[in-house]
């Protein structure tokens, strides 16, 4: 299995490419090649498999797409997700030319996926990038509009700021601590950060930061 | 304020026959609609899109509703839900609700004990029992029926010992894992009452 993750700029540092090296070292039992897309390799494990940034010219996030013309099948994850229990049965959900994502609240999230020969997704997006670019603000609208996706089941993965999709769904701001409930199930497999250090919102509060992670250090320490 | 007419139609009839008016509040007063609503926040709805006709086994559901009415509300794609509850009383009330709901089509009742074999020519999908302290631990109920692997039982218990009829009580969430017998938990959690006591949730698979 290819389990790919990408840190292009300096949003995160070589610890949580590491960090997410170690928890797929604790929560997957079959072999597996661990990847990393990047600008910046320094610090980062020996043992994850480099591969150097390109750069096309496109905006970082659409970088995503590439692993789907580097890989026939893969494992993609954020840097910032937590794993937490075994992951051995997520390529499972993903039939042959499909992704497999997540259904979050307003559609789908690209934090974890699992793919099987969409290479084509890549080379539609390569056909004209400007205006992919300028239609979506990310590849999560782009894989729903043009790939054949399969869902996670909703017990898979989780978010740290809206809860279980479909069950919780919401964040929740409270106002006497000044942030958001920040929901933690520790019998499910992936928590996603979602909004992780984004900007932040005088009306909403604050989102998710590093004190967000408080609590979760046992799965990679 | 208003009441359901259905319910209230229910209830009339069913108090002129004798049945214990202050039972038929209970199953609607705030405790049980707060712990059902609990179940009913976390049904699986985003599987159950990629599900064939959701099937629902309702173990020792008593009159069947509200919950029937919250689990439809939530998800209206649920293809069956069958009450299987040995209190015969409890079941013709719920056969009432359900033909006055006109629900004959979605919603079935059965009265017999849980512990006995069920027909299952249907590939149930949920089986729900939020009333499990008044029963058998999960594994000795289901031992001889072939609910699927990938079917999902959700439960629910308390630690309310004190009431005559219940016969299982767990004292915690995690002791309420164990005696469940699942091996794939998909999610557990506590949930204060305001009588003090402590209700559980456990989801998971075999």
């Amino acid at each position: 299995m290819n389990i790919v993750t990408v840190k292009l700029g300096d949003k995160f540092d070589s610890s949580f490419v590491n960090r997410l090296y170690e928890m797929c070292k604790r929560n997957i039992t079959q072999d597996f090649k661990f990847f990393c897309y990047t600008d910046d390799f320094k610090e980062i494990d020996p043992y994850i498999h480099i591969i150097e940034h390109e750069d096309m010219l496109l905006k970082p996030v659409f970088y995503k797409l590439y692993l789907f013309y580097l890989f026939q099948t893969g494992m993609y994850l954020d840097l910032d997700v937590v794993i937490q229990n075994n992951i051995d049965h997520l390529p499972f959900y993903t039939k042959k030319g499909c992704v497999s994502l997540i259904r979050s609240q307003k559609g789908y999230n690209s934090s974890v996926m699992t793919w099987d020969s969409t290479d084509h997704l890549w080379e539609k997006f390569m056909g004209d990038p400007e205006k992919y670019m300028t239609i979506h603000k990310g590849i999560d609208t782009y894989l729903e509009v043009n790939a054949q996706v399969c869902h996670f089941s909703q017990f898979d993965i989780y978010s740290r700021l809206y809860g279980i999709y479909g069950c919780d769904d919401k964040p929740i701001y409270i106002p006497e601590t000044g942030r958001h409930k920040e929901y933690y199930y520790p019998n499910m497999p992936i928590c996603i950060f979602n909004s992780y250090n984004k900007t932040i919102d005088v009306k909403k509060g604050h989102m998710l930061d590093d004190k967000s992670y408080k609590g979760f250090e046992h799965y990679w320490s | 304020m208003q009441i359901d007419p259905i319910y209230w139609k229910v209830w009339w009839q069913a108090i002129a026959e004798e049945y214990n008016a202050k039972d038929l509040l209970y199953s609607v007063g705030p405790d049980q609609q707060e712990c059902k609503k609990w179940l009913v926040d976390y049904l699986p709805t985003r599987d159950m899109d990629g599900w064939d006709n959701p099937k629902i086994h309702l173990y020792g559901g008593w009159y069947g509703y509200p919950l029937i009415d919250m689990l439809l509300q939530k998800y209206n794609r649920i293809h069956s839900i069958i009450n299987i509850d040995m209190d015969q009383k409890a079941i013709d009330l719920c056969r009432r609700y359900t033909h006055a709901k006109e629900l004959n089509k979605k919603v079935d009742y059965k009265c017999q004990s849980v512990i006995d074999p069920i027909d299952m020519s249907e590939d149930v999908r949920i089986v729900i029992n939020t009333s499990s302290e008044h029963m058998p631990d999960l594994p000795e109920i289901i031992k001889n029926k072939n609910y699927k692997d990938k079917c999902i039982f959700m439960l629910q218990s308390n630690n309310m010992e004190y009431v005559e009829d219940h016969i299982n009580c767990v004292s915690s969430e995690q002791e309420f894992i164990d005696k469940s017998g699942l091996s794939d938990i998909l999610y557990s959690g506590t949930h204060q009452m305001n009588n003090g006591y402590e209700r559980y949730m456990v989801i998971g698979r075999r």
